[in-house]
């Protein structure tokens, strides 16, 4: 009886949490919206006014029509897959090679010991720079970029995943060995699960370096893509071009990070709201 | 006619039958920082009798989760002997239960998948028997309802409510407890004990139970335990002649031999 008393308590709680919650959400999108259409207004006017010389700053209206002329040409497409093909590969196999080798390492007290010279120097070194030496072994197709992003991503990933490992409740762990686990239930039960969240960080952040390295890559190396029109367009002083492949690489990073934030939300439910952004 | 307050001849157990403990001149050396080795316990003898509730109190490091670590298999003694059931303990085993202070329920589990935990761990029961066994647990709990609940939405009672649900899952026939009610507020502490002793009355297993509160010794123990200051060895044993069932808030209130217990352990524990 109390406790039916409790848990309706509880759940009309948790309601009404979750409609502020919902409210706040509203608000914040509605101010967002705002902010941005001021912000953008702002951009045009100054540019118009001649406060900001054009051929520094395209104003909105030419960025939004040259993507407009873009995509009806066509070429938007190829421009935006190239760039993106280049991405999702080098992210994915990084990503996973990361996570693999992170909990090699991070399990493994040898291995990480022999490998974490290697790992610090490769870490430290500016990825992006080592561009050219890319074009030099896989010539200047897909895979120079691909290689670029995925060495871009996959050390990220391996130091958090190893991180991850090595932070791991201590009192989990002896909770686990006096129920006489067994270590390969430990690993899959405990360690796994409590590295999923850094895991998860880890992607999030490398992924807005791995559109960097793609469209970087671009710049170097490519006859088409985001990185592609940039360079062309600087090449004829046509602004907007640039501006445009800009703002496209933009909508893309943010359009893949919200649709992780939601994968994410989704799979960590289990963390505290406050936790879980 | 019996004395009000019974001191027991020094470990040994009151109740006949085997003992499901036997502890015998246990002794553990550690190392201090410094490099120089010191007993932590010395040469404790004790028997806890098949189905028997010990509780153990003494001063802050005495070695108090020392022993309770000894007899769970994963410290091995320095000297001496352990034994649960007649068999020597020389590792962790599947029939010992243990339950720490902190709650350590798995945050990424539900309540249920963390009262089935130990049942997976140790490939007991099918999937569905232990889906039951756990809803079965909640309930004597007091907590049907919030088996879908993850951990960071209960509070800390209903936490240590979900870690004794988890701690007889497997049915230990031995049950060791190492302050497990310390993190809760003085109110709260009192309903869980309460429900502590239900199901252990229900059960029967043996408990080896750690604290720091006197109170809660004399009201759930048959038998209480004073340790001596470092090294720690017994320095005496006191028989809880309180009927069963037992109600802890009862017992606080209404039970004058539970007050004459405190007074004699605590003068016990001071000099
Ligand atoms: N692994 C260890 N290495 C060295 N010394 C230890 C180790 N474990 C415990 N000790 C020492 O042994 C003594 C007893 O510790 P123990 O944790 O058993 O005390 P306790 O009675 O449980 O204390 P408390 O009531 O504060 O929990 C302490 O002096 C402690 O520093
Ligand atoms: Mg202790």
């Amino acid at each position: 009886m109390s406790q039916e008393a409790t848990l309706t308590q509880q759940s009309r709680v948790a309601v009404r949490k979750e409609a502020a919650g919902q409210f706040s959400r509203l608000q914040s999108a509605a101010l967002r919206a705002a902010g941005t259409v001021v912000f953008v207004l702002a951009w045009e006017g100054a540019v118009r006014s001649g406060i900001v010389d054009r051929l520094f700053l395209a104003p909105p209206s030419a960025i939004a029509e040259t993507i407009w002329e873009l995509a009806g040409a066509g070429t938007l497409w190829t421009h935006i897959l190239e760039t993106l093909r280049a991405t999702l590969i080098g992210f994915a196999a990084g990503t996973l090679v990361g996570v693999l080798l992170g909990f090699a390492l991070g399990l493994m007290p040898r291995i990480g010991a022999l490998l974490s010279p290697f790992v610090t120097t490769m870490n430290s070194m500016p990825r992006i720079a080592l561009a050219p030496l890319f074009v030099l072994w896989f010539g200047i197709g897909l895979t120079s970029r691909v290689v670029l992003v995925f060495s871009l991503v996959v050390f990220i990933v391996l130091t958090n995943t190893m991180a991850g490992t090595q932070s791991v409740d201590g009192d989990f762990l002896r909770l686990s060995r006096l129920l006489n686990a067994k270590r390969r239930d430990i690993i899959l039960k405990v360690v796994l699960p409590s590295t999923v969240p850094w895991i998860f960080a880890a992607m999030r952040l490398s992924f807005a370096y791995a559109l960097a390295g793609a469209v970087v890559g671009e710049m170097f190396l490519g006859q088409r893509g985001l990185g592609y029109l940039i360079v062309a367009g600087s090449g004829v002083f046509n602004i907007s071009q640039i501006f445009a492949a800009l703002v496209i690489t933009v909508c893309i990073a943010y359009v893949l990070d919200s649709a992780a934030g939601l994968l994410e939300r989704n799979l960590l439910k289990w963390r505290p709201k406050e936790l879980a952004r | 006619m019996q004395p009000d307050i019974e001191q027991t001849p020094l470990g040994e157990a009151v109740t006949g039958g085997p003992a499901a403990i036997a502890l015998r001149r246990l002794t553990q050396t550690f190392r201090s920082p410094k490099g120089e080795s010191f007993d932590a316990i010395a040469d404790i003898d004790l028997d806890v009798a098949d189905g028997e509730f010990v509780a153990i109190v003494g001063p802050s490091g005495c070695g108090k989760s020392t022993l309770l670590n000894i007899v769970s298999g994963i410290l091995p003694p320095t000297r001496g002997e352990v034994s649960v059931k007649d068999i020597p303990v020389t590792g962790v085993r599947d029939d010992i239960g243990y339950m720490p202070a902190r709650d350590l329920l798995l945050p990424w589990r539900t309540v249920e998948h963390n009262v089935e935990f130990p049942l997976e761990i140790q490939r007991r029961l099918s999937p569905a028997e232990r889906r039951q066994r756990a809803h079965e647990l909640l309930a004597a709990v007091g907590l049907s309802g919030f088996e879908r609940y993850y951990p960071h939405a209960l509070s800390q009672g209903m936490k240590q409510r979900v870690a004794i649900a988890r701690t007889f899952a497997t049915r230990p026939d031995v049950l060791l407890m190492d302050e497990p009610f310390s993190a809760l507020d003085a109110q709260t502490r009192v309903v869980v004990q309460d429900l502590f002793l239900t199901i252990w009355e229900a059960e029967h297993r043996t408990v080896v139970l750690i604290t720091h509160d006197v109170t809660e010794a004399v009201a759930l123990a048959d038998r209480v335990v004073v340790m001596s200051p470092r090294p720690g060895t017994i320095r005496s044993v006191y028989d809880i002649a309180l009927p069963r069932p037992r109600s802890v808030e009862q017992l606080l209130f209404e039970e004058p031999r539970y007050q004459r217990y405190l007074q004699r352990i605590w003068r016990d524990l001071q000099h």
